[in-house]
């Protein structure tokens, strides 16, 4: 029964203007095989369920210690809770009592039919031309279930769309691609070392599927996060360029994501550091200029949000 | 598409604001509203010497004394001229109307206009001649003649009602004139409408009548349409004067046309676009001068009106569209600058000024699109004098062209909020023919005030009279007595601690509502009866279908029909939200007990498990989140409400309508009352419009916002306002705004009535709040009212704020 096939999911989001054609609802996966240095969702990194707390919302009411099974949990000196990170391992007990949502569990198991139940809530908006985005972590690291899910909303008439980083194990774009309406792609960098340096991956694999899916004849726009001296060299630029020229002759479009620093409250809920500490946001006119030089080389370039 | 000339709609895009627009728009907002006396000065003496005439005739003879003797006023640059006070921006409080409401607010040595936080500016000599008037009309007004009338049959009932929130105090009202009949005056002019009403006096006699009423009527309407006339005579007066003495030649020859076309309009028919505009002001002026209260509350539909005149004008050359856009500017300049000195419930109902709506596109009387180029126009000017008010409506419906919304929505983001709203024409016509109106005047329906919309053979609204679902709530969990003041409202339904299952509390809450509900419309009846003898607004009435013709005035029966008089049915959010959490917790999961609840809501929450149990309730399922069984409440709540008031008839025999609007009522009821078991506090604001979720409760985002409103079902009523906040980051490229319109017409397609965005950041809002001089123009809208946010109170502000961080 492929509407039984279960995925883990962090979040469903409705009502998303910014990923894909039309108004959209976006299910992030759970689970990613790079490890970006400039990620704004690590939630979604792991693939198992972890429990995060969100301080400003905690009401010290002082419940969450004694729900923990394991005495992971302490209270500062302020009656805020402290996780202790070797001890907890994510029953989310402490999220069962913690009324004002400061205590959340990132990533549930749910079927398919779930996931798709909830995309179909917003039907009556998808009508001109939203739909469903797969988004993440990496969904292509849950092929099967991506899958199943997209079978089951084209049956619908809902219309489907992947956001992916280009990394996934062999065949699992292909298995995604007969049911896939449109692709959002990322290309985050185009030299393999730095990719590595920067990802934990090289960008063979990306590559390469990146080609698959223009060959298949989805639509799709490929983009990047624009990372101040990370990919914003005119070597790289240029590399990009010539790669998007590559694969879309004359119709090449690129969508620039400026780097932005709205995930590091997150990195604090999940007890992590913040990667790029000293990277301040860019101004709005830097990626301007960036996209100035993408126009230049002849790819319709645009900025994101 | 082909519809539109696309080079006018690109002419129309390169539009500047110009320096003339520009400097009212500083004298705008440059120091206080002006309080001024002359008014109310002149209603006096024309009181005094008319004592023991029929009241019509006094009104009108009122009317003709204060056009006599008021200050005429012509500030620098003005080309479409009138002004109800000597100030740019003035008010002239309204005793005459309510002797009783003035000294309240003169007791503080202040007098402050619409919203509380707005202090008038006033000269001593002002302040002395009010302090006569307020003594002289003190127990001499039709208000205060109601209350002397309902009083001794239901004692202090509807006072205490008042008091508690359970209600609004009718007796401060009247009745508004939404829509002045334009077409006829641009037709055959005032004179035309004088000469027939001297034909209905001469027939009087020569017919046989028994009701010498009617000839007072006809007579008072002379005077009146008269009175008018000589304003503008006064005024073309005053611009010869000026002209004389300008150095200046430009504005010479601007002032001498200024006399012209006052020498002409409104007596005479408009011969252009100029003169058409300056109609509309002179007619606005002259009935607000006559009564005082109630200006306009509508304007029809100017678009439609105003078009011809403008694309004769156009493309016969005899107007640039650079002039063009100075007189539409000044008439949009002329309906912000209107303020009322508001008795105190009015003021925190309304919070802010000239309640004044000009709904624009839709379809004409026989359903094609009725927008145009100047519909465009009109949208453009408003985004570029960028005042609260109008309330600009746009009237959608399945054909209205993407142009229109596109400019509505770039106009919307200019504004910054609810400038202009949208509303589902296709709704409002299914409301109307339902209730009997003809599909022509359906069609042709046009706004009142923020919401509200009258079919084109009606002209009028009737009632601010609310009833409050949520004090119904308190009342049902306190055996029919308001927690708040401890005093009876409503019948004994029991002890809430008694209830066994959720269905008899359910029960008790619809007793609780329908018997403050019918007891109170019994109260407004005597109100509404003793308006339609005492208060006469003959001027109004000679711009109303039906009332000429039956020789009487539209408060007492002159109208075709009283098809659409709608009552305002509030706070069903709140209070399902409210319920809800007590089937969870009480009955279903059994975590707390009736008592347990009732003692924490009546604690606001205190003691050792207040904090706790609000929690709790917090977390119960909130509407505006696509919850079917919450959602299914408001339902259900909003259905009973609407049977319970659609068998309760008007003074002239008709059910009476729904109209589910916004305005600061949420504000100013929830000062008035307890913590709720939703969660919120005593005293806090309860969800605004009338289908908004309570605040920062909408945790899916705005698809699930709709889906809970469509589910909810307000269409028995009109309005069903629903804001939204949006941060203007999302409206910034094109194709997101796309996005939006879809967004709204999926709403629409589905049934829904109305929505308004707020489109800002919070940190604009904060800033604004610290900064207020630097942030004078910023609108935002109050449930379903556009205000100046520095303007509005520290908390009402505060609520703003966290609307917009809360949600999405």
């Amino acid at each position: 029964m492929p509407e039984m096939v279960k995925g883990i999911v962090t979040h469903i989001q409705r009502f998303s203007v910014h990923d894909g054609p039309g108004i959209r609802t976006l299910v992030f996966m759970k689970g990613c095989y790079l490890r970006c240095q400039w990620c704004d969702n690590p939630e979604t990194i792991n693939h198992s369920a972890e429990v995060g707390l969100v301080k400003a919302h905690c009401n010290k009411c002082g419940k969450c210690p004694g729900a923990c099974p394991e005495q992971a949990i302490t209270l500062d000196a302020e009656g805020i809770p402290v996780i202790d990170s070797q001890r907890c391992n994510n029953c989310a007990k402490c999220v069962a009592v913690c009324l004002p949502e400061a205590l959340i569990l990132y990533g549930r198991e749910m079927t398919v039919e779930e996931v798709f139940q909830e995309v179909k809530q917003d039907e009556i908006f998808y009508e001109k031309s939203g739909g469903v985005t797969a988004s993440g972590g990496e969904p292509l690291r849950q092929a099967t279930f991506v899958k199943a899910l997209f079978e089951r909303c084209r049956e619908a008439g809902i219309h489907t769309a992947l956001e992916t980083c280009g990394f996934a194990p062999a065949g699992a774009l292909e298995q995604v691609l007969p049911v896939l309406q449109y692709c959002l792609f990322d290309l985050k960098h185009m030299n393999p070392d730095v990719h590595r340096a920067y990802t934990g991956q090289p960008n063979d694999v990306i590559l390469d599927n990146a080609r698959k899916v223009v060959e298949s004849g989805v639509t799709v726009l490929f983009r990047s996060p624009l990372i101040p001296g990370i990919n914003d060299s005119q070597e790289n630029i240029k590399a990009t360029a010539s790669f998007l020229k590559e694969l879309q002759g004359d119709k090449a479009c690129f969508e620039l994501m400026p780097y932005h620093r709205l995930g590091k409250a997150k990195y604090e809920a999940l007890r992590r550091p913040y990667p790029l500490e000293e990277l301040k946001s860019p101004e709005p006119d830097y990626a301007e200029s960036i996209r100035q030089a993408y126009q230049d080389l002849g790819i319709h370039c645009t900025i994101s949000k | 598409m082909a519809k539109f000339n696309q080079k006018l709609l690109s002419e129309i895009d390169n539009v500047q604001l110009s320096p003339r627009l520009a400097r009212f728009h500083e004298k705008f907002f440059e120091g206080r509203p002006g309080i001024a006396s002359e008014r109310v000065t002149l209603a006096m003496e024309s009181w005094k010497e008319t004592e023991g005439e029929p009241i019509p005739l006094r009104a009108a003879k009122k009317l003709k004394k204060i056009v006599e003797g008021i200050p005429i006023t012509i500030h620098p640059g003005e080309i479409l001229v009138g002004s109800p006070t000597k100030y740019f921006r003035g008010a002239d409080p309204y005793c005459d109307f309510d002797g009783s409401y003035l000294q309240a607010l003169m007791a503080e040595d202040r007098i402050t206009l619409g919203g509380p936080e707005v202090e008038g500016a006033f000269t001593k000599e002002d302040w002395d001649k009010l302090l006569v008037a307020v003594r002289y009309f003190k127990g001499k007004t039709w208000t205060e003649q109601a209350r002397a009338t309902y009083r001794p049959i239901y004692g202090t009932w509807y006072d205490d009602a008042i008091e508690a929130g359970a209600v609004f105090r009718h007796d401060i009202w009247a009745m508004f004139i939404d829509r002045p009949d334009f077409d006829k005056v641009f037709a055959i002019g005032l004179e035309g409408i004088i000469k027939e009403v001297e034909g209905y006096i001469e027939g009087f006699g020569r017919n046989g009548d028994s009701d010498v009423d009617k000839l007072h009527f006809w007579k008072a309407a002379v005077i009146s349409c008269q009175a008018a006339i000589d304003l503008a005579k006064r005024y073309a007066q005053r611009a010869r004067e000026l002209a004389a003495a300008e150095p200046d030649v430009a504005r010479r020859a601007e002032l001498e046309e200024v006399a012209q076309v006052c020498e002409w309009v409104p007596g005479k028919p408009p011969r252009n676009f100029y003169e058409a505009c300056q109609v509309v002001v002179f007619i606005h002026l002259t009935l607000w001068l006559q009564n005082g209260i109630a200006p306009p509350a509508g304007l029809g539909l100017l678009d439609q009106l105003l078009y011809p005149y403008f694309i004769k004008d156009i493309n016969e050359g005899r107007l640039t569209l650079e002039k063009a856009a100075d007189i539409l500017g000044s008439l949009l300049t002329y309906i912000a600058r209107q303020e009322r000195v508001h008795a105190i419930d009015w003021r925190q109902y309304h919070q802010m000024g000239p309640y004044l709506n000009t709904a624009i596109a839709g379809v004409t009387r026989d359903g094609k699109d009725a927008s145009s180029e100047f519909t465009y126009f009109f949208l453009h000017m408003a985004g570029l004098v960028k005042y609260a008010e109008p309330h600009i409506p746009v009237r959608w419906h399945s054909g209205i062209p993407r142009e229109i919304m596109r400019k509505a929505i770039e106009t919307n983001i200019k504004v910054g909020g609810g400038v202009p709203q949208f509303q589902n024409s296709e709704h409002m016509i299914r409301y109307m023919t339902a209730r009997g109106v003809s599909i022509e005047n359906a069609r042709d329906w046009s706004g009142g005030g923020c919401s509200q919309a009258c079919p084109a053979d009606s002209g009028t609204e009737m009632s601010p009279q609310y009833f409050n679902a949520v004090l119904a709530v308190d009342l049902a969990l306190h055996n029919g007595v308001a927690s708040v003041t401890g005093k009876r409202i409503g019948p004994e339904t029991g002890e809430a601690t008694t209830s066994q299952t959720f269905e008899q509390l359910y029960e008790a809450w619809e007793r609780q509502y329908e018997y403050v509900a019918r007891k109170t419309l019994a109260c407004d009846r005597i109100i509404d009866a003793v308006q339609a003898r005492y208060w006469s607004q003959p001027l109004a009435s000679s711009l109303l279908p039906g009332c000429l013709e039956k020789g009487k005035d539209f408060a007492a029966g002159g109208l075709p029909h009283y098809r659409m008089w709608p009552l305002k049915d509030r706070g069903f959010i709140s209070a399902a939200d409210s319920l809800m959490s007590i089937k969870k917790l009480v009955f279903e999961k059994r975590e707390l007990t009736m008592t347990e609840l009732i003692q924490a809501t009546d604690a606001n929450f205190a003691g050792e498990r207040g904090e706790e149990i609000r929690q709790m309730c917090l977390a119960e399922p909130k509407f505006g989140n696509d919850n079917p069984e919450v959602d299914g409440l408001v339902h259900d709540m909003g259905k009973f409400s609407a049977s319970v008031i659609f068998s309760e008839k008007n003074i002239f025999g008709y059910p009476y309508a729904l109209n589910r609007n916004g305005q600061a009522w949420h504000f100013q009821v929830g000062v008035k009352m307890g913590a709720l078991p939703s969660g919120r506090k005593a005293h806090e604001p309860l969800a605004d419009g009338s289908l908004s979720p309570e605040q920062g409760m909408d945790r899916k985002g705005p698809t699930a916002v709709l889906k809970s409103a469509l589910r909810a079902d307000f269409t028995d009523a009109t309005g069903g306002i629903l804001n939204m906040g949006f941060p203007v980051a999302l409206f910034k490229a094109p194709e997101i705004r796309e996005k939006m319109i879809d967004f709204i017409e999926t709403f629409f397609k589905q049934g829904g009535t109305y929505i308004q965005f707020n489109i800002l950041d919070r940190q604009t809002l904060i800033e604004a709040k610290k900064h207020p001089e630097q942030y004078k123009d910023l609108v935002v809208r109050v449930g379903g009212f556009s205000a100046y946010f520095v303007t509005l109170s520290p908390e009402v502000q505060d609520e703003l704020i966290r609307r917009t961080e809360s949600t999405f």
